[in-house]
């Protein structure tokens, strides 16, 4: 039994290795690609508008909002960030359903990857909204000595928030697996269905708890180094 | 748990490739789309905002309108009722006006109709008893009263101031000496002594005198001189009052209308007022 999609190897040569998570998640970037462009083609502006469109508008729509509570001036700078880690998350989540599919995410190395996203992407967000110097001053504040345990705090954090989606989602398939071969019939539905549900949950943590770093390394100055009340991770994640 | 480095570098270029992806198909033109309703909407909204508030003012004026046509109607209407009223009486005044028109010209034709009824009711009595009074005065007549009538004619002839004198003086100027006595009954030779002495005093010379007796002449006695006459008799006097009779009911015909028309008139404009 396989513990990760990695493992799974189509293809190699030399270092490289196309292996179950590639092809899952190039599965997954095509039929999101191609589904938007499928939809958004024909866009309308007047009140007749289609089910797909309207339910594009409503998801972009609550992302926005999500963005806006967290106190961000301008939502419509993070909605690509933000908006393709959520979309791209739960696609992959949501697709395990389907037999035979094994979701990227259920791989250590996604997680890890989109983490690091992340962690790159909060100084670039902060040193775009106030600048280079005024952004690496928040790591000598309120003195030089904090610089250590800021730098440690950022890559824990960055390395549990991979961590936390990878083994919400390998244990789903775990789990799933292990039933099968205790009860065969209608439980590992029920937990399937609970894997969905998870999916759905760690998308948002993942992507929520991306906005807040990104939100605190924007606001950080703000506060003269302070700590944003949304620096802390929150506690409902899960 | 083990990181495949390589795996871990194409996910990093995976998940760039799928931000490129979305915002090109998914974000941008749903954002767009999103962004002109709102606009639209709002342009709608403003839109219907100033129409409705145009709609209120609209709503307004008519209100005032409608209060102010009220009370001008009711004025109106006040004024058309007097107007009616003032028409009417008018209208009655002229109707009553003609009634009384025809009234009085009625009036007057019926007092026309009775004058003239009565004109002739007086004529006839006056032509039946001026005829009776004739007949009598015919019926009366001999020679004595033939006597004395010619006494009377001398009488009338021997006064130079008389007007039977002064015709017959007229008649004389330019006469030859034939003279024609005319009488009902014969004169006598003293009568005609007697006349042919008066008429040579009246012509200054001497006459040749004779007599016709004429018994439609009636009481009386008359002279011919060439184409002239000259005579006295009772049918004269007859005439005379005929006339004069005659002449006194057309006065009182005339009196009398004009006394009715002016009554009935007076009766008219009493009856207006």
């Amino acid at each position: 039994m396989e513990i990760s999609p990695d493992q799974i190897v189509y293809w190699e040569w030399r270092f490289v290795t196309v292996n179950a998570t590639l092809v899952y998640s190039w599965v997954v970037i095509v039929l999101l690609g191609a589904g938007a462009w499928f939809i958004t083609r024909n866009l309308t502006v007047g009140p007749d508008i289609s089910r797909w469109q309207n339910g594009l508008e409503v998801l972009v729509g609550q992302i926005l909002t999500q963005i806006e509570t967290t106190g961000l001036r301008h939502p419509k700078r993070y909605l690509p960030f933000i908006g393709t880690l959520f979309i791209f998350i739960v696609t992959c989540n949501i697709l395990a359903v389907v037999p035979g599919y094994v979701a990227p995410t259920a791989s250590v190395t996604t997680p890890i990857a989109l983490a690091m996203c992340v962690f790159v992407a909060v100084p670039v967000y902060g040193i775009m909204n106030r600048g280079l110097k005024a952004y690496f001053k928040r790591y000598i504040r309120p003195t030089p000595l904090m610089l250590p345990f800021t730098i440690i705090g950022e890559i824990s954090r960055t390395v549990a928030l991979g961590i936390r989606l990878f083994g919400n989602m390998m244990s789903g398939n775990l789990i799933v697996a292990i039933l099968l071969s205790l009860a065969p019939l209608l439980f590992p539905v029920a937990m399937q269905a609970f894997g969905l549900l998870i999916g759905v949950i760690q998308a948002y943590v993942f992507a929520v708890l991306a906005l807040v770093y990104i939100a605190s390394g924007a606001r950080a100055h703000q506060n003269n180094g302070e700590p944003a009340p949304g620096d802390a991770e929150p506690s409902s994640a899960v | 748990m083990q990181i495949d480095w390589f795996t871990f570098g194409a996910q990093i270029v995976n998940f760039l490739i799928l931000i490129g992806l979305l915002k090109r198909f998914l974000y941008g033109p749903i954002l767009d789309a999103m962004d002109r309703r709102q606009a639209s909407i709002r342009d709608r909204i403003a839109e219907a905002e100033s129409k409705q508030e145009e709609a209120e003012q609209e709503a307004e004026k008519y209100r005032s309108l409608q209060s102010a046509f009220e009370a001008h109607r009711a004025e109106r209407m006040q004024a058309v009722e007097e107007d009616a009223e003032a028409r009417r009486h008018e209208l009655l005044a002229r109707a009553r006006e003609d009634v009384e028109y025809l009234e009085a010209q009625w009036r007057e034709a019926i007092e026309r109709d009775r004058a003239d009824f009565l004109h002739t009711v007086s004529e006839r009595a006056v032509t039946e008893t001026i005829q009776l009074t004739r007949r009598v005065l015919d019926d009366l007549a001999d020679v004595d009263l033939e006597d004395q009538l010619v006494t009377v004619f001398l009488g009338h002839l021997q006064n130079p101031e008389d007007a039977l004198a002064k015709k017959l003086i007229d008649a004389f100027e330019d006469a030859d000496a034939e003279v024609t006595i005319r009488s009902a009954y014969e004169l006598s030779d003293d009568q005609r002594e007697r006349l042919l002495e008066v008429l040579e005093k009246r012509a200054g010379h001497s006459l040749t005198l004779s007599t016709v007796t004429d018994r439609e002449l009636g009481l009386g006695v008359e002279v011919q001189v060439a184409n002239r006459t000259v005579g006295w008799t009772i049918d004269q006097y007859i005439e005379q009052l005929l006339d004069e009779m005659l002449r006194q009911l057309e006065a009182d015909l005339d009196q009398r209308l004009t006394a009715d028309v002016s009554a009935t008139g007076s009766m008219a404009s009493v009856r207006h007022r």
